[in-house]
């Protein structure tokens, strides 16, 4: 394996919720247009992939207008007890023959499963062999499920591979363009924050080049290396892939992900502004989406201003939500961080700097017991998906806080409006809900 | 009903050992079934005149689990000996380890380990190479396990390879280790002595110890076993005595394997 593969990656924990290198190198295959992928594994790995990337994206009806779903030229070699005792190879270039004539026009992607990795067929010879005898190139990918790691190595997996063996250097930058790398693809907020990167962008004269790989046309691959810049999604994971662009095709990259909130979206443009030498004054654009905001919450009316608030979270990144609290002028009694034992990074950037106390929790019996004595009139939590924090307590006003923060300034106001929505009584005149498309 | 397992390195005489222990028991009146664990699948070829019989993977593959039938894969074979082969995939894919797992699992369904057989004979693979192949030193098969080994180096290396095995599927309070069989291939006076000593210091005992014989090579080229093929030769009756042995069962003991060094030392004295 190769070590920068597994270089932003969460360590693995025992006991840890992460899905397999299968499930995270799919996530980002399926996003792969005019495809044709193949599993080499059992019928229940291909279900249990194909259903984790369609569930991730369609839970709680939170599909947006543009959403597409995975790609359905996708088949299994639904591996029996036959195949494990005698090997899968004959049943794989049959399945394989069959993609090929199925999908005349499009390459074909063959994923293995771990399985496959320990009976020890050799997928990549019988690529090999059905390229040459068909002259149709049948592309392997070395993802090894659980042997080689966990969700997050399979994604960079993927993305390394499609660097390696599908990119190859341009012959002329465009100096206007970036890409955007390793969006969460598995979220359904990809799109709307897509849309507010490309607003941001656009304050800049900048325009997209590639979304590397989200909804990406196969043969638009070829493409990815003229962009000037190429802008992390996420600041840990995606980094490793930036770093390999980099590598491969000295392309620079911005150290930052896609940004939340204001002084993340300051911070972001600066960097891509000096990375291209960019003449922009950020400060007097970042006061304009400022006094937008404001003039936006106020003609909305503010529900949050003096309510008393107490959030409950695991331990991921709660910069941007402190500060949206700060600026909406809501009353923070308290901070308690759940310890889930393998979320590991830094969960807030200055804790120090609140007024209020932040408790570490190992119990969530702690936690609500706690809650309750503070009297609060909102309670913000953790995605109920991600957290065994229960969203559902008789006699407290919860809320969920998204664990991918919303992108940018509009992300942030979008959160206010659908959190305003559930503080308003019913019934209230001229109140609707709000969503703040990010159109230029 | 007694169940045993032989184990040994590969080509040290297993199935040679096991069919005629297999014989042995037979002509003395018991009902005897000998499955082969090999994908070799030639454990019982001797006892069918050279022929080799279908293998519970081969129809499996063939029909799918619920086609595979006690007809198809349960034959009789010299002197009234059951025979079962349980076969693999080929050489170099698949997995053989799942392949004996499954067909254990195919005899179960099939309800063909009856409490009418005397004697169960497992003759495994040359050694314990994954969990499929260790299936037969778990509990509710084989109680009782034998070791094949010569006197060369490599040989009681697998040996003690498999008293491993055994150690970790032994119980504490009861073994399952029954013997040590030597058979000889060095034709050295010190031979037999070095085998004994590789069994004391496991804790187990020399069960018996076959010289080297052109009886065997002679035996084997016209397709027999040596007690069909001389059953006055004195071969044969040393396979009588073994079979006694094994049918009154020796102690069995929990094994305690060599460390590497050990080994080496052991041998070299000898040599």
């Amino acid at each position: 394996m190769d070590e920068t593969k597994t270089k932003y990656c969460l360590p693995r924990v025992k006991g840890s919720q992460l899905s397999c290198t299968l499930v995270g190198s799919l996530g980002v295959l399926l996003n792969l247009h005019h495809t044709a992928v193949l599993l080499h594994g059992t019928a229940g790995c291909a279900h249990y992939g194909l259903k984790f990337c369609q569930q991730m994206l369609m839970r709680e009806g939170e599909i947006f207008p543009g959403f597409s779903p995975p790609s359905l030229n996708f088949r299994t070699t639904a591996l029996t007890e036959n195949e494990l005792i005698f090997g899968g190879e004959d049943r794989l270039s049959t399945k394989i023959e069959e993609m090929l004539a199925a999908f005349p026009d499009f390459p074909l992607l063959v994923i293995p499963s771990c399985i496959v990795e320990v009976i020890g067929d050799d997928v990549k010879g019988v690529c090999e062999r059905l390229s040459r005898q068909t002259g149709r190139t049948v592309n392997y990918f070395n993802m090894g499920g659980f042997l080689k790691g966990d969700h997050y190595q399979g994604v960079n997996s993927a993305y390394f591979d499609l660097i390696d063996r599908f990119l190859k250097p341009s012959v002329k930058i465009e100096p206007k363009k970036v890409n955007l790398v390793t969006e969460r693809s598995l979220m359904p907020s990809a799109d709307i924050d897509f849309l507010e990167v490309r607003r941001l962008l656009g304050l800049l004269g900048l325009v997209v080049n590639t979304r590397f790989v989200r909804n990406l046309p196969f043969e638009d691959l070829q493409n990815v290396t003229r962009a000037a810049l190429n802008l992390p999604a996420v600041c840990n994971q995606s980094i490793a892939v930036c770093e390999r662009l980099h590598q491969k095709f000295q392309m620079p990259f911005v150290h930052e992900g896609f940004p939340s909130g204001f002084e993340d979206t300051r911070n972001w443009l600066s960097a891509i502004a000096q990375a291209l030498a960019l003449k922009a004054d950020i400060d007097a654009l970042m006061e304009t989406e400022q006094a937008f905001f404001y003039s936006e919450i106020n003609r909305l009316g503010n529900p949050f201003n003096g309510l008393k608030i107490v959030v409950n979270s695991i331990p991921v990144h709660l910069g941007w939500l402190i500060e949206f609290l700060e600026m909406i002028g809501a009353d923070l009694m308290e901070v308690n961080i759940l310890d889930t034992g393998y979320f590991q990074q830094d969960f807030m950037d200055s804790p120090e700097a609140l007024s209020c106390p932040v408790n570490a929790r190992m119990r969530f019996e702690d936690m609500m017991a706690n809650n309750r004595l503070k009297n609060a009139e909102l309670y913000l939590q953790c995605s109920v998906h991600y957290s065994p924090i229960p969203n559902h307590q008789p006699g407290l006003l919860i809320k969920e806080i998204p664990v991918v923060p919303p992108v940018g300034p509009r992300g942030i106001l979008n959160l206010f409006a659908n959190w305003s929505q559930w503080m308003r009584p019913t019934g209230v005149e001229g109140w609707r809900h709000e969503r703040f498309e990010s159109i230029e | 009903m007694k169940q045993i397992a032989v184990y040994g390195k590969g080509g040290i005489g297993k199935s040679t050992i096991t069919t005629n222990i297999s014989v042995c028991l037979a002509s003395s009146g018991y009902k005897v079934l000998q499955i082969g664990c090999d994908p070799k699948h030639d454990s019982t070829q001797m006892l069918h005149h050279g022929q080799l019989q279908p293998t519970v993977l081969d129809k499996l593959r063939e029909n799918g689990p619920a086609g595979v039938s006690r007809e198809d894969i349960l034959k009789t074979g010299y002197a009234g000996v059951l025979t079962i082969e349980a076969g693999g995939p080929e050489p170099g894919i698949g997995c053989a380890g799942r392949g004996i797992i499954s067909m254990f699992e195919i005899l179960e369904k099939l309800a063909i380990i009856t409490k009418d057989i005397d004697m169960i004979l497992y003759d495994v693979l040359g050694d314990v190479v994954c969990g499929g192949f260790a299936v037969p030193i778990r509990k509710n098969y084989a109680q009782e396990i034998y070791i094949v080994t010569s006197g060369e180096f490599m040989s009681l290396y697998a040996a003690n390879n498999i008293c491993k095995c055994i150690a970790r599927f032994s119980s504490r309070d009861k073994g399952t280790l029954a013997g040590i069989i030597g058979n000889g291939r060095l034709n050295k006076s010190w031979e037999k002595e070095l085998i004994s000593e590789f069994a004391a210091k496991v804790g187990s005992e020399l069960v018996a110890f076959f010289p080297r014989d052109e009886i065997f090579y002679e035996a084997e080229v016209n397709q027999r076993t040596v007690m069909e093929y001389r059953a006055e030769h004195a071969i044969s009756g040393m396979f009588q005595t073994l079979s006694r042995t094994v049918f009154d069962s020796p102690p069995l003991v929990s094994p305690i394997p060599f460390e590497p060094k050990e080994l080496e030392q052991l041998v070299r004295r000898h040599g």
